[in-house]
């Protein structure tokens, strides 16, 4: 997509939003509006919204349309009008995608307009981002939902087709800053939730001060059908939605990690 | 004493009592000669010697498991203000249909056609009906509002009162007859008189019960725990022919008969008149809190029995009450009590404030969570104020408000503001557009074509106003109320019954029906038809009146125009235009009818449902006979953007200018497990920012599905109507789909 110039320094005026969900209750600390941007670097063999992974607007064989272009002012009039729940519960707003820094021009624009408003503001993201412009951002989150998907980088080139390299240097930029963070982590059974995983997850949780959380994400099927409708095959993932003894096993790796475990 | 066929057990999901007989219409056709020996008598005799043939009959002995006396089987004909029908009542229309399908043949075909040819003419709720000028009988035509179209019906009965029972529980029997003496302008007047005689009729229940309770324990019938039981209620019974009570299970008893004889289905504020007497056996050591909550069980379940279904509204909390302290022991014990019963009755309610002990709030948490949808919650912060401005009453006075059966709010003995009638706005727009399409010039713009329905709405109110002015003077010329007028304020004073000039505020409600139905065919209409010229009203109304037969492309456009509960601009905009303009419509009226107050309610009972039944396809997208919009509710299931959009556009409902509105909510458990923190600050926002009222059920859409495949395993799941709760196994097919639709917050 072409991000329209906007005022803001690096900042686009428009940009392409797939949904936006308010009272939100589980993307971050207390009620939020989440603004999920179209486009994703990624391919995780478990997503559950194929129809985030392309930058451009798509329509379904339903007729359904994906995504709309929408001003960056325009999506803040509607967070602010929940200013009053953010405040009662200590929430606010959440960017998530698709990975939204990819549209990184209209995420910034964003971020910036909700500084000025003063709300609060995560970034649900991979990681997956020029260190620079992850840096660049810093001053304007104040939390990150950062994803861990897997044990290491042939696991994630695997799951998710990418080089970890840019997700390493920008943990490890959050690892220095101590950045505020949650660690979210989509768990597949059988796919990502090995013994090695849960290893690195400990390890990287040690390594980052300002961890808050960490977020259980179990793997579920109910996006399986909008991958028809956006004529994508759907991934051969030899998986099933977990039982609640797998989750309570998970939840048990993390016994003694020193920050909040949830399951989601 | 009688002994009905129907007695409820634990089992029955609807104990509503109604009476048979081996000699089926004997009783009535007793009670019929009784009334016509005496029916040329004076107003307040008569009353006095029907309720005291009426008790005898009808009062059903305490059942296995009861910790206090009083439960009623309902007979075909009585008197009372509203349970079998207004003043002295038959329900023609059921006996006329039933001796006409042959329910009924023979000697019981000829006795209820007696009964039909006798109580015609002579049942109250046939001469408020004559009394209707010409013009009022051409724009209300009809009575039958759940069987036939309409756009406005009369409503027959008397509700809408709530008493104090602190006189009665500080003076007892005695102590009311000296005030009686004392007080009245006329102590040997037909009017007191007939409050002596009505206390006569209560004294010979109490002892009635007592003997039927004392001959029983003579005999090996009762269970150990059911003889010690109903022996102290005998016992509680002597001492209160004659005493005041002086415990909390006296006082329980005292007020539980008299509400039974007095005919009304809503308590007050119990929370303040047995708070002190419970504060005092806690505190004496007499009795313990666990004890005290059982018997509340028991007295819960008594409630229950009476009434199952739209009333028995048990207030706890809020502003303005005197003990304090005393009436929120009683209201943290009412809570659980209802948490323990799981009924659909009583319809406990918290007031709450700022600085009112917060245990009361959190232990309401903890009952809704559990699934109750109990209490129903009432923000004291904005309702105090709402109710000082639409009913004009100065705050000392607005403090003792409360809510009737489904929301409606009155002033505790000061005001009767029972709802006479009721009004289907999406009817209203659909005559509406007929009219337009006959006479376009008429509609030429949006402004043009709502004012039409404006006026429209504006006359039907008007009739509304004066229907109840006609049916409380009538009622008030035939009889005066006795228990009721005993304890309300002013009227012992001024020597008057309670509509013949003894109660103080004289208000009247109308239920309005579809408003958002209403609204969001609105938007439509002018965003579809006026702003886009995508079609005409000619064509619009031609696919309404096909139910959308061969239009499927236009009714999908008509969903898709924007719909309230979205925290849309111009959704939300036509729904605060559609609800000032029918609020204020009804309070413009209430002078010229002469009445203190007319409002409207927006609480619903089912009538969403009823009433959408008979009504044709509407601009909002709706079909032919489904449920319309519920109270001041986005239509089921097109609030789509979340919660706080949800909350937001029902706060832009000005709550300050009607008699009360309630809000349906449906929350996920999991809002009140993990998440209860959220779930709190969601509310607090909700509140804080002038939310007035709610109530929550707590379901799983998985449950509601579950219960309707497989009702006989989910007699226990609760959720919230409109303006009343029910088991949902019980509900009408249509009824539970409308629910099942609404919006689960998650």
């Amino acid at each position: 997509m072409n991000p329209t110039p906007c005022d803001l320094p690096e900042c686009a005026e428009t940009g392409i939003v797939f949904d936006i969900q308010r009272a939100a209750m589980r993307d971050g600390p207390g009620i939020r509006t989440a603004v999920f941007l179209k486009g994703c670097p990624l391919r995780c063999a478990w997503c559950h919204n194929p129809e985030s992974q392309r930058f451009e607007i798509q329509t379904g064989k339903g007729g359904k349309r994906y995504g709309q272009v929408m001003r960056a002012d325009e999506v803040m009039q509607t967070v602010t009008r929940d200013r009053a729940y953010y405040e009662s519960s200590g929430g606010g707003m959440t960017i998530s995608g698709g990975e939204p820094t990819a549209q990184y021009a209209f995420c910034r624009a964003l971020l910036v307009l909700a500084k000025k408003e003063a709300i609060h503001a995560c970034l649900d993201t991979s990681g997956h981002l020029e260190p620079e412009r992850f840096a660049a951002l810093a001053p304007l989150v104040d939390l990150y939902l950062f994803d861990f998907k897997a044990a290491d980088s042939d696991g994630y080139k695997c799951l998710t087709g990418i080089s970890t390299k840019w997700i390493q240097t920008n943990l490890a930029f959050l690892e220095k800053t101590a950045a505020p963070v949650r660690l979210r982590c989509p768990l597949v059974p059988g796919v990502n939730d090995t013994p090695e995983y849960f290893t690195a997850l400990r390890a990287q949780a040690k390594r980052l001060k300002g961890l808050q959380g960490i977020d259980l994400l179990p793997y579920h099927d109910i996006g399986n059908t909008k991958y028809a409708d956006v004529g994508m095959p759907l991934p051969d993932l030899k998986t099933k939605t977990p039982d609640e003894e797998q989750k309570e096993h998970w939840l048990k790796e993390l016994d003694g990690i020193g920050v909040e475990a949830t399951m989601g | 004493m009688i002994s009905p066929r129907h007695i409820a057990t634990q089992a029955d999901l609807s104990p509503f009592y109604t009476r048979e007989y081996p000699q089926l219409f004997d009783y009535e056709l007793a009670f019929t000669q009784r009334y016509r020996a005496v029916e040329n008598e004076p107003p307040a005799a008569r009353e006095a010697a029907m309720v005291a043939f009426q008790f005898p009959h009808i009062l059903v002995p305490m059942q296995p498991g009861d910790l206090l006396a009083g439960r009623i089987a309902y007979p075909k004909v009585a008197v009372g203000p509203q349970a079998v029908g207004v003043g002295y009542s038959c329900p023609i229309r059921e006996l006329t249909r039933d001796v006409g399908n042959g329910k009924y043949t023979g000697q019981s075909a000829e006795k209820a056609r007696a009964l039909i040819e006798f109580w015609q003419p002579r049942r109250t709720q046939t001469k408020v009906r004559e009394a209707f000028p010409a013009w009022l009988q051409e724009l209300m035509p009809s009575d039958e509002w759940a069987w036939e179209a309409g756009e406005t019906f009369p409503l027959y009965r008397i509700a809408g009162l709530q008493f104090s029972y602190e006189t009665l529980l500080e003076l007892g029997i005695g102590g009311l007859r000296e005030q009686i003496a004392a007080r009245s302008p006329q102590p040997d007047g037909a009017l007191a008189q007939g409050f002596h005689a009505a206390l006569g009729v209560l004294v010979s229940s109490m002892r009635r019960y007592e003997q039927d309770i004392r001959a029983r324990l003579t005999g090996q019938t009762l269970s150990v725990a059911d003889r010690n039981a109903f022996a102290q209620v005998a016992d509680d019974l002597e001492h209160l022919q004659t005493k005041a009570p002086t415990s909390f299970r006296q006082a329980c008893q005292l007020m539980w008969l008299y509400s039974l004889h007095a005919g009304v289905w809503n308590y007050g504020r119990l929370d303040e008149d047995l708070g002190p007497f419970l504060a005092e056996d806690l505190d004496r050591g007499v009795l313990t809190e666990e004890a005290a909550t059982v018997l509340l069980q028991s007295l819960f379940k008594l409630m229950h029995a009476y009434d199952n279904r739209f009333d028995n509204r048990v207030m706890v909390g809020g502003k303005g009450r005197q003990y304090e302290e005393d009436a929120d022991r009683f209201a943290v014990l009412a809570m659980e009590a209802v948490l323990r019963n799981r009924l659909n009755q009583p319809q406990l309610s918290l007031r709450f404030y700022e600085g009112q002990n917060p245990v009361l709030y959190e232990k309401a948490l903890e009952v809704i969570g559990a699934g109750c949808t109990f209490p129903i919650l009432y923000n004291d912060e904005r309702a105090v104020a709402d109710v000082m401005k639409a009913h004009g009453l100065d705050e000392q006075t607005a403090l003792q408000w409360l809510p009737y059966g489904c929301g409606e709010t009155m002033i505790l003995n000061q005001s009767v503001a029972t709802p006479n009638a009721i009004i289907n706005l999406p009817e209203i727009l659909n005559r509406t557009l007929a009219y337009a399409v006959k006479k376009p010039k008429q509609a030429k713009t949006f402004d043009a074509f709502f004012d039409l329905y404006a006026r429209r709405v504006d006359a039907l109110m008007r009739a509304g106003a004066f229907v109840q002015k006609i049916q409380y003077d009538v009622v008030g010329q035939t009889l005066p109320f006795l228990f009721i007028s005993l304890l309300y304020d002013d009227c012992l004073e001024r020597g008057r019954g309670l509509l013949e000039g003894g109660v103080r505020y004289l208000s009247g409600t109308n239920e309005t029906y579809g408003n958002i139905t209403c609204s969001d065919a609105l938007t439509a209409i002018k965003q579809r038809v006026y702003q886009k010229n995508k079609y005409t009203l000619a064509q619009l109304k031609k696919a309404l009146d096909a139910d959308f037969e061969n239009a499927q492309a236009l009714r999908e456009d008509l969903l898709r125009a924007p719909k309230f509960g979205n925290d849309n601009e111009a959704a939300d905009a036509m729904a605060r235009r559609v609800h000032e303009q029918v609020c204020l419509s009804a309070s413009s009226h209430a002078k010229e009818a002469r009445l203190d107050h007319y409002l409207v309610v927006i609480i619903n009972n089912w009538a969403n449902t009823l009433l959408g039944r008979f009504t044709g396809a509407t601009a909002d997208g709706r079909k032919q006979g489904e449920s319309l919009s519920n109270a001041n509710n986005p239509s089921a299931g097109m609030d789509r953007s979340g919660t706080t959009a949800f909350l937001n556009s029902l706060l832009k409902l000005d709550s300050d200018v009607h008699a009360g509105s309630v809000q349906n909510m449906k929350f996920a458990p999991s809002l009140f497990g993990r998440d209860l923190p959220r779930l709190k600050a969601l509310m607090g926002a909700y509140w804080k920012q002038g939310g007035s009222q709610a109530m929550i059920t707590v379901v799983s859409r998985k449950d509601l599905e579950a219960a309707m495949r497989e009702p006989e395993k989910w007699g226990h799941l609760m959720v919230r109507v409109g303006g009343f709760s029910m088991r949902f196994v019980e509900l009408d097919r249509d009824v539970q789909l409308d629910i099942l639709a609404r919006t689960l917050n998650e």
